[in-house]
């Protein structure tokens, strides 16, 4: 790994007990008789980033769906903190330190802002619960007493993540956080993050922009069709690899379309540099603009 | 002044309908469940209250505290137990449910207290009075409305401002979010159930000394005008609900003032139902949205095989011929459950072949048997004839009902029936043209040849048992044809049948019109069985039993409503009259029907089921073997029609504020695989739906064939050539793959033609035929064409999908996420047959697809959007090319490292700017 966010909690890693707060063993799930996830297992240290990767229907959100409780495996066994919560209602799980940000926009749109910040704590922490939320997103302190279904796209998403702040979470789900919402509150939002996974809470990611998912990440899950197809660190991961299994083709040969210069692609686009041509990539931009 | 003692008076009551519709939209908007039995609880509360007080000598304020904090809140936690079991139960099985409840707390009272008593309520609150100008006001009255105000007040306080409050609102927006937020959505419930619950017994306890005395049904039925109050809130908001409370009881009581004579009168009664029927047809349709499904579509359609169906029915027939020889005086009930029989068959075809709802279907027997009294009495028209014309009668009322079926769904078309029946009742009944006021009744005769005295009966008997024997005959004969075929495919996917070519709103009027006309023929009958009627025959009561019972009866037609009819009739459920058991016995059986009906609505789908192992010896039994495959001779595709095109401009289609869709462009001509892809969210779907007439773009066009299509609805598009596939596939579950795909060609057929639903040319049968042949050996389904669609796998499903559209008369096809669920080989597969019917029958495809592998190999050329917005066209290779593509599927400007150094030097600066339309064609 080069210089990020993220190497301080690497380093931070070696100190904390190993148990991992979250681990999955052999979660078989899915809706009715269609079979989502198969023989899914990985585990997520403490305080690290996770980035869980996949096509479109490779089960990224079942994945999250199962962790949380509101799907129930068929097989396997979920485990928050070293405890078994396969069994546990999702309300359970939020007692234990769990909080899945959903997809869509994960707040109660006809409550008002105050009303949101108030649900989405446990009974047991109402206190500096408001505070909490404005500090890290003051926009929303503005704005207490209105309808939160009126709010902005990036707003909601804002209120939504504010549940990671209020809640005292060991580990944050995040699905999809970024969906259309404009580029420019997408680096809002994964400013946010950033700061979220620097105070030590751990996070799994499912995010569209895999690249910027990449930036954050600790280790990567990456799932084909339900089961787990790479689960490493993102230096390791083939990018050649994961453009094939999102894209459908060999971008690196050029696919469809067989280009002179398909080699001088694999080179730069695989192995192990890409990681830190993306963070260059991301410097130069902002640089510019 | 002399409105006062009205207002006043209206006040008592309003405040009280106000309190029992707050309960009421509690408890609804917070499970899901609307409780059909909250007037029960009003019941048990006021006869607690009577046994407290009058038999007990308890206090008065003792008991009112006992009812309201005891008896309510425990009621309240059995009702929530109950409705958790039914959270993903279907409309009907809801319905079923909460009537079971009501049934046995009406006979479960009745048994306790003996209904021959007669019991009242003394007015137990102070009776102080004083004068406002002439008119006297009593404290009670002040006392009532006031406990009622705090109460709601109260109520809407802690909905404000209480945690517990706030998370009841919380999960009616999103009980899952609640739960991942750490709060117990089954807690919150619960505490809803135990207010909501308090609430009704409150109302009963307070509506107790207002009554004359003691009634069950009454008093159940009182509390049912909350419905109306509740439509005024419209099923969501509390303070709407009190205020329309007050106001129904207000303008209630102005009305006895208004109207002392003639017509008018039944307003007063009528008006909550009226307000409820209203309300529900003009509301803005977005607010009244129910995702429950009516009916629950059986997945496993077992069905008993023929053989033994024939065996069966002619036993049964054997049965009922000797019946009269049998039964001695109690022929007259067989007769009755006879035409019960039609009743069951006419609401049979309605609720469980189509998928729509009733509670007015005693209305229409009411109609049946006050025409028929009218024309044979007073206008001697011959009888055969009037029981003819009394079934037409009911035809255009039929059609009235329907308007609600094309504009509702779920539990707003099952209110707005109910409030049409009771409409009915209150308005209607005592007028000349049908009942009268007059308590006597009505005589219904029968033809002359049945009066006599010691055959008639039984001659009489024969007959209904023949007419029985012919609508048997012909329910499944139209279950069996394009009708039937319709009707189902209804019930399965209306969207379906919609994009298929069929004018639904046309099968929905004309079902409603059928079954009309099939009650309207059993009230008629029925009332020449039993010569003399009343109106307080045709109580709405019975509509929700008619619709619990159509639900819970078991087996295919017309078993299910022979099941239903003599189930009926020997429960007694609904007529005291009827001889066959004592009061006591009947009370009993009803309140035996009552759990029967709440234990079917709790036992799981997969087990209401006929076992595997009886249904493996029923099929030797029946000698079923599976047919052995056919062979089907390809014959070469015929080219489609003409040349032409979709052509989409400037498309904008916003949801509320949300832009979903803005400014798509885009041209899907004949011939050619066109592709339109982008990420999740990107308006794909939505432009899709604008296509094929599903929404309603605020800008922009759509043409077909060079044509504007923006005044066609979607079957009238699909019948201009565009088919369609769903991403969610609108397959028609419980039929079979060959009827599934035939209807592709049939839906077209119908069309909006309500004759060509009803019959069809041996030649288009024949087309019908060939052209699912076809289409099913393109797609390699012929195997499994007499398979239910419903079990198949997503692989197959999809594939039959597809079937469906290439046999209909389409020349552009929309796909939507065709491939989603498929594995490689199944995906591989799908492609090549796109790619065939383009080349061999010039087809035209827009496909929106994520799987890039075989966006790749089929198509011709590409349309990529993001966030609503068009972001490239070109071709498939320029496209693989293009540094915005990548952008779009794997985000944000930091492309460039995406797709490696290749760029040009200018690519990044392009890549920032989005929402260019940038044009790479080769």
């Amino acid at each position: 790994m080069m210089a990020g966010p993220a190497d301080g909690i690497s380093d931070g890693l070696s100190d904390v007990a190993s148990t991992p707060v979250l681990e999955l063993r052999g979660v078989t799930a899915g809706y009715g008789r269609a079979t989502v996830l198969r023989d899914v297992s990985f585990s997520v240290a403490p305080g690290s980033v996770t980035a869980l990767l996949g096509p479109n229907g490779s089960g990224k959100t079942t994945t999250l769906r199962t962790v949380s409780g509101i799907v129930k495996p068929s097989a396997g066994s979920v485990l928050l903190g070293g405890a078994d919560v396969t069994r546990k209602a999702p309300h359970r799980r939020a007692e234990k330190g769990l909080c899945l940000i959903p997809e869509g926009r994960g707040i109660f749109r006809s409550l008002t802002v105050r009303d949101n910040l108030r649900m989405q704590v446990p009974p047991w922490r109402r206190g500096a619960a408001v505070d909490a939320a404005i500090t890290a997103f003051p926009v929303l302190g503005q704005r207490l007493d209105q309808v939160a279904g009126s709010l902005s796209g990036g707003q909601q998403q804002m209120l939504a993540l504010g549940r990671a702040y209020l809640a005292d979470p060991t580990v944050v789900l995040l699905d999809e956080v970024s969906m259309g919402l404009a580029p420019r509150v997408v680096d809002e939002i994964f400013g946010s993050l950033r700061a979220l996974a620097a105070t030590g809470v751990a996070l799994v990611v499912v995010e569209q922009y895999v690249t910027r998912a990449l930036e954050l990440a600790d280790q990567v899950v990456l799932l084909d069709r339900g089961t787990v197809g790479f689960c490493g660190s993102p230096a390791t991961l083939d990018e050649a690899e994961l453009m094939k299994s999102y894209l459908g083709v060999d971008v690196a040969s050029g696919g469809a379309a067989p280009s002179a210069d398909a080699g001088g692609d694999a080179d730069a686009a695989g192995g192990r540099g890409a990681p830190k041509a993306t963070r260059s990539g991301t410097a130069r931009l902002r640089s510019r603009g | 002044m002399s409105y006062l003692p009205f207002v006043v008076s209206g006040l008592v009551t309003g405040s009280v309908y106000g309190l029992a519709g707050t309960g009421l939209v509690l408890t609804y908007k917070t499970s899901a469940v609307f409780n059909f039995a909250h007037g029960a609880i009003a019941t048990v509360a006021a006869y607690l209250f009577w046994d407290l007080t009058v038999q007990h000598g308890a206090p008065w304020g003792l008991a009112a505290a006992i009812c309201v904090a005891v008896g309510g809140p425990v009621m309240g936690l059995v009702l929530e137990l109950l409705a958790r079991q039914l959270a993903a139960a279907s409309l009907s099985t809801k319905v079923a449910a909460t009537v079971g409840v009501l049934l046995v707390v009406q006979a479960g009272t009745d048994l306790v207290f003996d209904p021959g008593v007669t019991r009242n309520v003394a007015q137990y609150l102070p009776d102080a009075s004083f004068h406002v100008g002439s008119t006297v006001i009593r404290a009670s009255q002040l006392i009532v409305i006031g406990v009622a105000v705090v109460a709601s007040a109260a109520l809407w306080v802690f909905f404000r401002t209480a945690r517990l409050g706030v998370a009841m609102r919380a999960v009616v927006d999103s009980p899952v979010l609640l739960d991942v937020a750490g709060t117990s959505p089954t807690r919150v419930r619960r505490w809803s159930w135990i207010i909501g619950a308090s609430f009704a017994s409150a109302s009963g306890v307070l509506l107790a000394p207002l009554l004359s005395e003691l009634n069950s049904i009454n008093l159940t039925f009182l509390v049912v005008t909350a419905f109306g109050a509740a439509a005024i809130g419209a099923f969501t908001n509390l303070p709407a609900t009190f205020l329309g409370g007050l106001l129904i009881g207000v303008v209630q009581q102005l009305c006895t003032k208004w109207f002392t004579g003639g017509f008018w009168t039944g307003l007063s009664p009528a008006l909550p139902f009226l307000v409820l029927f209203v309300v529900l047809l003009v509301s803005p349709r977005r607010r009244l949205v129910e995702q429950a499904p009516v009916v629950q579509r059986a997945r496993s359609t077992w069905r008993m095989p023929l053989a033994l169906q024939g065996l069966s029915g002619l036993g049964a027939l054997v049965f009922l011929l000797f019946v009269p020889s049998i039964v001695g005086f109690h022929l007259a009930d067989y007769t009755t459950a006879l035409t019960y029989v039609l009743l069951f068959l006419a609401l049979g075809l309605l609720v469980r072949t189509s998928g729509q709802v009733s509670l007015a279907h005693v209305s229409f027997m009411a109609i049946g048997v006050c025409a028929m009294s009218h024309l044979t009495v007073d206008h001697h028209v011959p009888w055969a004839l009037a029981l003819v014309l009394s079934g037409l009668i009911a035809v255009p009322i039929g059609a009235v009902l329907s308007i609600p079926a094309i504009r509702l769904s779920g539990l707003y078309l099952a209110l707005a029936t109910f409030g049409f029946g009771l409409l009915l009742q209150y308005m209607f009944y005592s007028e000349s043209y049908m009942f009268t006021s007059n308590a006597s009744g009505l005589t219904v005769p029968r033809p002359a040849w049945f009066n006599d005295v010691t055959h008639g009966d039984r001659r009489y008997y024969y007959l209904v048992l023949g007419l029985v024997v012919v609508a048997t005959v012909a329910i499944i004969t139209v279950n069996r044809s394009r009708l039937g075929r319709l009707l189902r495919a209804l019930a399965d996917s209306p969207t379906g049948l919609a994009t298929s070519g069929t004018s639904i709103n046309v099968t929905r009027v004309l079902v409603f019109c059928g079954s009309a006309f099939l009650a309207a023929v059993a009230g008629a009958l029925q009332g020449a069985n039993v010569t003399s009627v009343s109106g307080s025959s045709y109580q709405p009561l019975q509509s929700l039993v008619f619709f619990a019972l159509i639900t819970i009866s078991v087996g295919s037609e017309p078993w299910y409503a022979i099941l239903a009819a003599f189930g009926l009739q020997l429960s007694g459920v609904l007529y005291p009259i009827s001889s066959l058991q004592s009061p006591k016995t009947q009370g009993y059986l009803t309140l035996a029907f009552g759990i029967a009906a709440v234990l079917y609505a709790v036992t799981p789908e997969d087990r209401r089921q006929v076992p595997m192992a009886l249904q493996r010896s029923l099929d030797r039994l029946g000698f079923r073997r599976p047919a052995p495959p056919r062979t089907i001779e390809p014959v070469p595709m015929a080219p489609v029609r003409s040349a032409g095109s979709l052509k989409v401009e400037g498309l904008k289609v916003a949801f509320g504020g949300l832009v979903a869709v803005d400014g798509v462009t885009l041209e899907a001509p004949t011939g050619r695989i066109t592709g339109l892809i982008g990420p999740n969210g990107a308006g794909k779907t939505t432009t899709f739906n604008s296509c094929s007439g599903l929404n309603r773009p605020s800008a922009g066009t759509v043409q077909l064939d060079g044509r504007s299509v923006a005044l066609a609805g979607p079957s009238a598009r699909a019948r201009r050539g565009l088919g369609r596939t769903f991403q969610q596939m609108e397959l028609f579950d419980t039929l079979t793959v060959r009827q599934n795909v035939a209807l592709g060609a049939e839906a077209s057929n119908a069309g909006p033609n309500a004759l060509r639903h009803l019959i069809s040319s041996p030649a288009e049968r024949r087309r019908v035929a060939a052209a699912a042949d076809q289409a099913m050996l393109l797609c390699g389904i012929v195997d499994i064409e007499d398979r239910v669609v419903g079990a198949l796998s997503t692989g197959e499903r999809r594939l039959v999908e597809l079937a469906r559209c290439l046999a209909g008369p389409f020349h552009l096809l929309l796909l939507d996420e065709p491939s989603s669920g498929l594995d490689p080989s199944e995906t591989q597969r799908f492609g090549e047959i796109l790619r065939r019917v383009v080349a061999e029958r010039g087809l035209g495809i827009l496909l929106v697809e994520h799987d890039m592998t075989l966006v790749t190999a089929i198509c011709d050329y590409l349309y990529v959007l993001d966030f609503g917005k068009p972001i490239f066209e070109g071709t498939v290779v320029a496209a693989l090319q293009s540094p915005i593509v990548k952008a779009a599927y794997l985000g944000g400007d930091e492309v460039e490292d995406a797709v490696g150094a290749a760029e040009p030097p200018d690519a990044p600066a392009d890549t920032r700017s989005r929402g260019r339309h940038a044009k790479a064609g080769v």
